[in-house]
């Protein structure tokens, strides 16, 4: 049996947050795909998609034991430095709209957590898997299958769909700002 | 969906004019309403030039918006138009009409619409129109706290 019962429940909040922070900072409040500075925040948020679809697939299905587990902990560590790296450009591709929202900050403050407990449950529930020969199997986690069909369903072609988003100039000449 | 707005303001119609011509005043009417921030502007309100402001949603979305103005006329008419936010339109015309050397009729004139992702035309009546409503109210309070003041001639002369 697919150990990753925690994992799984973590995987969904944070895919719930994560489309919340989409739908109401990235697009409704900022708009950042129309905004030429967010280019590089985009080219973030683009990586992390195949990197979220993948793992909205194989965490609540896949027992991945071996080196694949050690894939999966690559993924991890991989969607840990596009974070990172999102945090660290996120205040200049958002100065010129004001900086980065309260409610964001507050949002991406605890969808890092919950991903620090992701990786710990990743770990806990089946670290053991590193041990055992290298070899993927269909092993569906003990959640309702309709939550674990919904997250692949609904997550895997969002994700890459997000690869499409190209930023466009909304100005060609950036306004005066009031602090000169 | 579109909106009309008008008041009679006590002073001239050069005089509103003049301050409405001067972005930076938007602090200035909506002072007091922590949820509309103006980030930039280019210092006036001639075609071409942009304005942009913030105005908070539900007290957590602060939604940007950036403005190109369109329509010079003065001391007739100005507008401006939508060039970044979630709005599929939203035009905003301004009028003043004189109706008499120290009454001015000031007449806000938009023209808004969401794209169908945000909820479409529904979204707009039920949720957007009372958001409107509420800031033009606002607004036009403000500007007749201004006028009574005498304040409103003061930021205009200062904007000259």
């Amino acid at each position: 049996m697919n150990p990753m019962e925690a994992a799984t429940y973590v995987l969904f909040i944070l895919g719930c947050l994560g489309a919340a922070d989409i739908a109401i900072y990235h697009g409704l409040a900022h708009g950042i795909r129309r905004h030429p500075d967010s280019r590089g925040e985009l080219i973030a948020h683009s990586l992390r998609g195949p990197t979220y679809a993948a793992l909205f697939l194989v965490v609540p299905h896949v027992a991945m034991h071996g080196v694949w587990f050690w894939v999966l902990m690559g993924l991890l560590i991989f969607d840990a430095a596009i974070s990172l790296w999102d945090f660290a450009i996120e205040r200049t591709s958002r100065e010129f709209l004001g900086g980065l929202p309260a409610g964001e900050y507050v949002l991406h403050t605890v969808i890092a957590m919950l991903f620090g407990a992701l990786v710990c449950c990743v770990v806990f529930e089946a670290g053991s898997w590193a041990k055992l020969p290298t070899r993927l199997s269909y092993q569906p986690a003990p959640v309702p299958a309709l939550s674990r069909f919904a997250q692949t369903a609904c997550w895997t072609p969002w994700r890459p769909y997000r690869l499409s988003g190209q930023p466009r100039r909304a100005e060609s000449v950036k306004p005066r700002s009031l602090n000169g | 969906m579109k909106f009309r707005f008008e008041q009679v303001i006590e002073s001239s119609r050069e005089g509103v004019f003049a301050f409405h011509a001067d972005p930076s005043n938007l602090a200035v009417l909506f002072a007091g309403r922590p949820a509309f921030r103006l980030l930039h502007h280019d210092g006036g309100i001639r075609p071409g030039c942009v304005t942009w402001i913030e105005e908070t949603v539900a007290g957590c979305a602060p939604v940007v918006m950036g403005f190109r103005h369109t329509i010079y006329e003065p001391p007739d008419r100005f507008g401006e138009e939508l060039i970044h936010g979630p709005y599929e339109r939203f035009v905003h015309i301004h009028e003043f009409e004189e109706r008499t050397e120290a009454a001015t009729l000031v007449r806000d004139r938009l023209d808004v619409s969401l794209p169908w992702q945000y909820g479409g035309e529904a979204a707009i009546r039920w949720i957007v129109a009372p958001m409107i409503r509420s800031t033009f109210g606002f607004r036009q309070r403000a500007l007749r706290k201004l006028a009574a003041a005498g304040d409103l001639m003061k930021q205009a002369a200062s904007y000259r």
